[in-house]
């Protein structure tokens, strides 16, 4: 069985949501922000991956009800993964800057 | 749960269509076989389709069980027969042929119909194919 | 996620599994008028499932089995139409089973490209 596959919505692909913090990675406490912005991420790249693996092994035994459906899985899993390098890119970037900040 | 459903579903339009086919074959091989009158005659072939519906979800149709025509047949005065029993009579089939015929004309029809919905399965599986991309 | 990881390998099989029913189906065809043949096909797909369930991918086999359908008169039981919708449909999966290869290899480059 396959657990059913959300549909991609804006919710889903939020980088609000990916990374709830990354709006206060400039606050005081900048380091642990942006850990937990980058692990939010990743934790959200994992949920979507997994939902794809089993949807690609219930591909691989026929087991789908439909191909659209197992489509959907493994472009949202792509989606979300693309979504994170960037958002990790840009935090980092941002990161660097204030580094880089005159104090 | 079934992968390429609509291509059972049209599969199984093909083989119910498939099955009539042989019974309309049969019945104009033998539209004109004779037989004694103390003997049953041929009898016309029928095929009895049913829809077919799994867990709610539609799965095609089957030829649930083959139906006969009437034994008995037309008696038919034809004295020259090897087969006529002493006043001149014989059995035949209670078949005709226009039937036959037009029955076979849509039995062929329909199975067409069940390639195409086939081959536009086909192609719906394979545009799904490139969601994404 | 790694590059040969459980999905991956169940991926990997059931190609294997696809190709040794198309080429069946082949055979089957070419077979179509030779007395006493009997049609013959493979799953790949029961064995699949359980090697899945019990974590056990290597333990994946591709059963070959032989038709029980009715015999023609000459003791051949091949029907053309299911050997053509059976090659279309491996066909099909086949497509599937590579993009879901190709997606899973794609999505490992994306975390190693940028």
């Amino acid at each position: 069985m396959v657990n059913s596959i959300q549909p991609i919505t804006s919710a889903s692909i939020d980088p609000a949501r990916l990374s709830p913090r990354l709006a206060e990675t400039a606050d005081a406490s900048g380091e642990s922000s942006f850990a937990s912005a980058v692990g939010g991420a990743l934790d959200q790249l994992s949920a979507a991956d997994n939902r794809a693996a089993r949807a690609a092994e219930a591909a691989a035994t026929g087991d789908i009800a439909s191909v659209g459906e197992y489509m959907v899985a493994a472009t949202e899993a792509q989606l979300t993964a693309e979504l994170t390098v960037a958002v990790r890119n840009r935090a980092v970037e941002a990161f660097n800057d204030i580094m880089r900040m005159q104090v | 749960m079934e992968l390429f459903r609509s291509l059972s579903i049209a599969e199984s339009g093909m083989d119910v269509y498939q099955q009539w086919l042989d019974a309309i074959a049969d019945n104009i091989a033998n539209i004109n076989t004779v037989t004694p009158t103390d003997e049953a005659a041929f009898q016309e072939r029928f095929v009895v389709a049913q829809s077919q519906i799994g867990e709610g979800r539609p799965e095609g149709a089957k030829v649930i069980r083959a139906e006969f025509g009437n034994p008995l047949g037309r008696i038919v005065y034809d004295p020259s027969h090897p087969l006529a029993d002493e006043e001149g009579f014989v059995r035949v089939p209670d078949m005709d042929l226009t039937d036959q015929m037009s029955n076979l004309l849509m039995a062929q029809r329909s199975y067409q119909a069940n390639v195409a919905a086939f081959e536009r399965a086909r192609a719906a599986y394979e545009t799904a194919l490139e969601i994404g991309s | 996620m790694f590059i040969s990881d459980a999905t991956n390998q169940a991926l990997a099989h059931a190609l294997r599994g696809l190709d040794a029913q198309r080429q069946l189906h082949e055979q089957n065809i070419a077979n179509i008028e030779t007395p006493g043949y009997l049609a013959q096909k493979a799953d790949f797909a029961g064995s699949l499932r359980r090697a899945l369930e019990s974590d056990r991918i290597d333990e994946a086999e591709i059963d070959v089995t032989n038709s029980v359908l009715p015999t023609r008169l000459d003791g051949n039981n091949v029907r053309l139409d299911d050997e053509i919708t059976g090659l279309t449909r491996t066909q099909l999966h086949q497509d599937l089973v590579t993009t879901a290869l190709n997606a899973r290899y794609r999505l490992l480059r994306t975390s190693w490209d940028r």
